[in-house]
């Protein structure tokens, strides 16, 4: 296009551009303020060290020695693991809201009903959420209850007190939360899909499972591929359940990148290497925003 | 059995499926709502009951009347409503011209908001603090409600709305002699009524579930809003379940009723909000 002389010469008008700029720039002033300069502000610093108490006077810049220290932090370690763990919670999360997202939108009664319930979880706030969840997971709470009464466990796990179990437990809980928003988003996606498809499929005698491999999931498949994106996303960013729920621990055990920032920034004071390792989590968050941009065209028409 | 009786069984086996999964699902909350009408010491009891023994209304008096849950509230409350109206005047305005107006720079000032929409809050949580005690914003509403204010998100969902309406109605505008800002405010912005709810909506939940930003950027306890309220609240009177229970319930309690009120919209934006967003 460019150069093809077809482009109409661009003239603005006053009055527009006036009015134009008095709506635009309040917001983009705020986006300078509040993201960008913070932004910078955060590049900036993961390249100093910060005597906190001593005021700006106290910052000195070291290069990239907080990068270098952090492969050799054991908490910054534990916490990528586990970062790379909570993925697990995307495939159970959209295995799950496929199963329901199908059920509710074509063999269930009450799926008004329904949908509503399994949407519950999700407006609920994380840490009235945790809350809930670590009475449930206590010692004595309803689910080691059930696990000693009904199936003769005898010593049931500690769940968020034990670093083997605390990871399963949180994503568990995390699935819990989110179901509901995954299986609306695919129902809105199926009620997309034509019937008559459907219908010709039963017609070649094609079974239930045939019609959910073959029609609904490659139909569905930008929804998915949406949900996937926002979900290894959010197995980046998750904080909330973490801090209310078990704190990092037992011990290191449940640490995250996101929690590692508040405990090296807000606990130690630590500004240059928390900084560091918010920067780490914008770089995996700007990967995974690139992926979803080529692959937005590759398989998202709308 | 024909293959209308199969298909009806079939229906029935799914929805009992369906059922007993939204029953685990739902059982968090029927224990968070029976616990909190329980004494303490009934809590653990096994078998569970849904309906306790013995009735206890003393853990919501103590909410209510020993907490300051009621102050959580009504600070939580300011906090969202400032935040979405600020927003949605904003971006409102922000979407309207990236979408229908032509001025000079418009590409690359756009091209700027889309980039800075996958800067995640929880990066900027670290200048955000050092930034506010800086310029004495920190443990002040205004550190949260002015950040709230400034949405990329939903400069982008407007801006879409925007753009589906006709060019034409601007252009009758035009011929009528109305300047910029009439045009807008009383033809144009009328139509996306539905799309500013939409967002409006998703950004008062937000605003009112937030625990990172309030538990980081503000400290007296009179100034909390209702997520860290309820940390706060629940590590001070540590197991006591019933007692904590209570609060959580109060704490969720009128966002699920509202919820519950205007579903069918909700679910509708969810939806919309998620294919395009």
């Amino acid at each position: 296009m460019a150069g093809s002389g077809i482009k109409p010469k661009k003239r603005y008008h006053k009055s527009e551009s006036l009015a134009a700029y008095s709506m635009v720039l309040p917001g983009f002033a705020g986006v300078l303020l509040f993201l960008v300069l913070p932004l910078i502000f955060v590049i900036g610093l993961s390249f100093t060290t910060w005597d906190y108490a001593k005021g700006f006077e106290g910052i000195t810049f070291i290069g990239l020695e907080n990068y270098s220290r952090m492969f050799g932090e054991g908490r910054v370690q534990i916490s990528i693991v586990n970062n790379l763990i909570y993925l697990l919670s995307v495939p159970i999360s959209i295995g799950l809201a496929i199963f329901l997202a199908s059920a509710l939108n074509r063999y269930v009664f009450f799926k008004k009903g329904l949908r509503v319930l399994y949407f519950l979880p999700f407006i609920t706030s994380m840490v009235a959420t945790s809350v809930v969840f670590r009475s449930l997971f206590a010692e004595f709470g309803p689910i080691n209850e059930i696990l000693t009464h009904m199936f003769g466990i005898e010593s049931p796990p500690k769940w968020f007190l034990s670093s083997a179990w605390v990871m399963p437990c949180i994503i568990l809980v995390q699935v819990w939360h989110d179901l509901g928003n995954s299986t609306i988003i695919l129902v809105a996606g199926m009620q997309g899909i034509s019937q008559e498809l459907y219908e010709a499929a039963v017609m070649d005698g094609a079974s239930g499972w045939k019609r959910l491999t073959k029609i609904t999931i490659p139909l569905l498949t930008p929804y998915i591929f949406f949900l996937s994106i926002i979900g290894i996303m959010n197995a980046f960013k998750v904080y909330d359940i973490v801090k209310v729920m078990t704190a990092g621990g037992p011990g290191m055990s449940s640490n995250v990148l996101v929690y590692a920032v508040y405990h090296y920034g807000f606990k130690l004071y630590d500004m240059g290497f928390a900084s560091a390792i918010s920067v780490l989590v914008f770089l995996i968050i700007m990967v995974v925003t690139i992926i979803q941009f080529i692959g937005q065209k590759k398989w998202v028409n709308y | 059995m024909s293959l209308k009786q199969r298909k009806l069984c079939v229906r029935i086996l799914v929805t009992a499926v369906v059922a007993v999964l939204a029953f685990i699902f739902i059982f968090p909350f029927l224990w968070m709502l029976s616990t909190s009408f329980k004494f303490e010491t009934a809590v653990f009891d096994y078998p569970f009951r849904f309906i306790p023994e013995e009735w206890n209304f003393g853990t919501y008096k103590r909410v209510f009347r020993d907490s300051q849950f009621p102050i959580f509230y009504r600070n939580s409350l300011i906090i969202a409503v400032c935040s979405v109206c600020g927003n949605m005047c904003l971006s409102s305005t922000a979407a309207y011209a990236f979408a229908r107006l032509r001025f000079r720079g418009r590409n690359a000032i756009f091209a700027l908001y889309m980039m800075t929409l996958m800067i995640p809050v929880q990066v900027l949580l670290l200048p955000k603090y050092v930034i506010f005690q800086k310029i004495g914003l920190y443990d002040h509403w205004a550190a949260l409600i002015l950040p709230a204010m400034i949405s990329p998100f939903a400069t982008f969902f407007l801006r879409q709305s925007y753009m589906s309406i006709p060019m034409e109605l601007t252009e009758a505008g035009r011929m009528d002699g109305a300047g910029q800002w009439h045009i807008y405010l009383r033809l144009i912005l009328p139509l996306v009524k539905g799309p500013i709810m939409t967002v409006a909506v998703l950004a008062f939940i937000d605003s009112w579930n937030d625990y990172m930003q309030p538990a980081i950027l503000l400290r007296t306890v009179t100034k909390y809003t209702v997520p860290i309220g309820l940390e706060w609240f629940s590590s001070s009177v540590s197991t006591d379940y019933s007692q904590i229970m209570a609060a959580t319930v109060v704490s969720v309690l009128p966002i699920l009723i509202a919820f519950i009120l205007t579903q069918k919209y909700y679910i509708e934006s969810i939806a919309a909000v998620g294919v395009k967003g």
